[in-house]
C-alpha cells in the first residue's frame, strides 16, 4: 500500500556512510582515515562526559589522532557554543570532527564544521544550500536512536535572545560518516529512550505523508515504522537488550533519511515551536502531537496514511476510520513506554498558544504538511486538543 | 511582444506585469523586507557571459523597482536566491516551485528561509506574473 504519487518529482540524497554494528565504533580510526583525516577534535555535551563513558570510550578507539574534546554543546546549542566550537577545533589544527551524543551534538557539529571551513560567524552562515564545497570532514556517533541527524542535511540552531530556532540546510552538511554502533546506546534511560525513538517514529509518519513523500523516502520509512513499533517496548523494559537498541538505532537512521528528503510537517512545525517557547523536549512534543496532528489531516487525505496503517496491522472499514485508530494506537504506544501524552503535563500553558501558533506557521516544515494549515488558528486548535 | 529571457526588457516586462496584474498585489502583500535578488549563474554555453542578477524591490505587493543589477550590489542585500539557468527556465515556466526548490538544494537561498516561507504567496503570484511574460528563452 502506496500513498506518493509517481507524477511528482523528488530528489533522494543520502551521500552519508553508514557503518553499522555491535563495537563498530572501534572502527572510528580505519573510517577517519579513509576521509585523509588524522587530527579529530570530539564535540559532546558534559552531561554525556561526566556521566558516561561514551565520549572517554570514542576518544580512546581515536587514540592519539584525538587532539582534544570540545564538550559544551548544550540541548539546543547556541550561536556563540558554535562559534567557540570553531575557535576551539582551528586552534588544536583539527581536520576532522566527531560528534557524539544526540541531535544537538551532531547539529552543533554541522554548524562548528562550516565555520572551521568558511571562517567568520555562524549567524554569517544561515542559509539554504549556499555552501559551495566540501566542509570540514564530520564522523557522527549518535549515542541516541531518534534524530537522524547523522544522516541529515539541516541543523539547527537556537537564537537564545529571539526564542527561535535558526536552521542551516545544506547539501554540503551531511556528516560523511555515521557510525551505528548499538552499545553506546544501552545505557540511555527509560524516558530517554521512548521519546527519542517516538521522534524517529515522527520522522517516519511525517515522510510518509508529507507533500513532498515518494517512493524511497516512503521505503525507508515504512521500514523504520515496523521496526520502532516493534522494538520500542523492549528497549525500554529491557535496556541491555542489543538486538531491540540496534533496531531502533537503524531504524532512527532510516528515519533520519526518510524525512531528509520527503521533509516533515505540522508535528514538527509544532514541536519546534513548543521546543522554542516552552522547552518541551523535542521528542516528547512531537509524540504528544503526531495523534492529534494524524487526525487533522485524515480529514482530508486519509489515504495519505494506508502506509502506516498497514505496517501497523490495523484493518478498518475506511482510509479515515484506519487513519484514527493508528492514531490512538500511537498514543498507547507513547503511553506504555512511560510517555506524557498531553501538553498539560510537561508545563505548556494556554496563554503561550498563540506565540506557539504564530511560530509554527513560520516554519518551514509546515509547508510541507500534506493537509494545508490555513493559518495559525488551526495550530492552536490542535493544541488545545493535546493539552 | 515576445522578450528574451534573461535581458533586461524581460525584467522591465515582468515588471509592467506585476504591476498590472492582480495577483501579486495580493499574494505580496505580507511582504515588508524589501529587496530580493534573484541570480541566474553564467552559462556561456546557451550565452549568459556573467551571472545575471534581477533586483526586486517589493513592498506590500507593489514592486517598487525591477533591474539588472551588479555583482558588487548583490552583497548588500539580505535576501538572494542563485540558481543554475536551466532551473529558473522551469521557475519561469511554472514547473518548478521555487520553495520547494530551495528546500531540494536546486535554488540556493541566502536569507532568513522562514521569512520566504511566510511568505510564500508572494513567491506563488511572482511566478504567476513571470509565466504572463510572453518569453522567448536565450537557449531556444
Ligand atoms: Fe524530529
Amino acid at each position: 500500500m502506496s500513498s506518493w504519487e509517481p507524477d511528482s518529482d523528488f530528489v533522494f540524497h543520502m551521500p552519508t556512510k553508514v557503518l553499522y554494528g555491535p563495537g563498530s565504533h572501534r572502527e572510528i580510526r580505519a573510517e577517519m582515515a579513509d576521509l585523509a583525516c588524522d587530527r579529530a577534535v570530539i564535540v559532546t555535551d558534559r552531561g554525556l562526559r561526566e556521566n558516561t563513558d561514551l565520549p572517554a570510550r570514542i576518544q580512546k578507539a581515536l587514540g592519539a589522532t584525538c587532539v582534544g574534546v570540545f564538550d559544551d554543546v548544550e540541548p539546543d546549542s547556541r550561536f556563540e557554543i558554535v562559534d567557540a566550537g570553531a575557535a576551539f577545533a582551528a586552534k588544536l589544527g583539527a581536520d576532522c570532527l566527531v560528534s557524539v551524543g544526540g541531535g544537538s551534538s551532531m547539529d552543533t557539529t554541522k554548524a562548528i564544521s562550516i565555520v572551521m571551513t568558511n571562517g567568520g560567524s555562524i549567524r554569517e552562515h544561515l542559509a539554504v544550500h549556499a555552501l559551495t564545497g566540501p566542509q570540514t570532514p564530520h564522523i557522527a556517533v549518535p549515542t541516541t536512536a531518534g534524530t537522524g541527524s547523522e544522516v541529515t542535511n539541516v541543523a539547527l540552531i537556537k537564537d537564545e535572545a529571539a526564542r527561535t530556532k535558526f536552521f542551516v540546510l545544506d547539501n554540503q552538511i551531511f556528516p560523511r560518516t555515521a557510525i551505528l554502533d548499538p552499545t553506546l546506546t544501552t545505557g540511555l534511560p527509560a524516558g530517554l529512550t521512548a521519546s527519542t525513538a517516538m521522534d524517529a517514529m515522527t520522522h517516519a509518519i511525517e515522510a510518509i505523508t508529507s507533500i513532498c513523500r515518494n517512493s524511497m523516502s516512503e521505503s525507508f520509512a515504512v521500514q523504520a515504522i515496523g521496526m520502532i513499533n516493534g522494538a520500542i517496548r523492549r528497549a525500554v523494559e529491557a535496556p541491555e537488550d542489543i538486538l531491540a537498541r540496534g533496531t531502533l538505532l537503524s531504524a532512527a537512521t532510516m528515519a533520519g533519511a526518510a524525512f531528509c528528503n520527503a521533509m516533515v510537517g505540522v508535528v514538527h512545525a509544532v514541536a519546534h515551536a513548543l521546543g522554542g517557547v516552552c522547552s518541551v523536549p523535542h521528542g516528547i512534543a512531537n509524540s504528544i502531537m503526531l495523534p492529534h496532528a494524524i487526525h487533522f489531516n485524515a480529514v482530508t487525505d486519509a489515504e495519505a496514511y494506508a502506509p502506516v496503517v498497514a505496517t501497523l496491522g490495523i484493518k478498518a472499514s475506511s482510509p479515515l476510520a484506519a487513519a484514527q485508530m493508528a492514531a490512538a494506537r500511537l498514543t498507547e504506544l507513547a503511553a506504555s513506554c512511560g510517555l506524557q501524552t498531553k501538553l498539560s503535563q510537561v508545563g505548556v500553558n494556554r496563554r503561550q498558544f498563540q506565540e506557539i501558533a504564530d511560530k509554527a506557521m513560520a516554519d518551514g516544515a509546515v509547508l510541507n504538511n500534506c493537509r494545508p494549515v490555513a493559518g495559525p488558528e488551526e495550530i492552536v486548535a490542535l493544541l488545545d486538543a493535546a493539552f | 511582444m515576445a522578450v528574451v529571457f534573461p535581458t533586461a526588457e524581460w525584467v522591465a516586462e515582468f515588471k509592467k506585469q506585476i504591476d498590472e496584474k492582480p495577483d501579486y498585489k495580493e499574494g505580496g502583500k505580507g511582504w515588508r523586507e524589501g529587496v530580493i535578488v534573484l541570480i541566474i549563474n553564467a552559462k556561456p554555453q546557451v550565452g549568459i557571459d556573467a551571472d545575471f542578477n534581477i533586483y526586486l524591490d517589493l513592498h506590500e505587493g507593489q514592486c517598487r523597482e525591477a533591474r539588472v543589477c551588479s555583482d558588487e550590489e548583490v552583497g548588500d542585500h539580505p535576501f538572494v536566491i542563485r540558481g543554475e539557468y536551466d532551473r529558473w527556465k522551469l521557475v519561469v515556466l511554472d514547473q518548478l516551485e521555487p520553495v520547494k526548490a530551495m528546500m531540494q538544494g536546486k535554488l540556493k537561498l541566502t536569507g532568513d528561509l522562514p521569512t520566504i516561507v511566510r511568505n510564500i504567496d508572494g513567491a506563488k503570484t511572482l511566478v504567476k506574473c513571470a509565466t504572463y511574460v510572453e518569453t522567448v528563452f536565450i537557449d531556444e
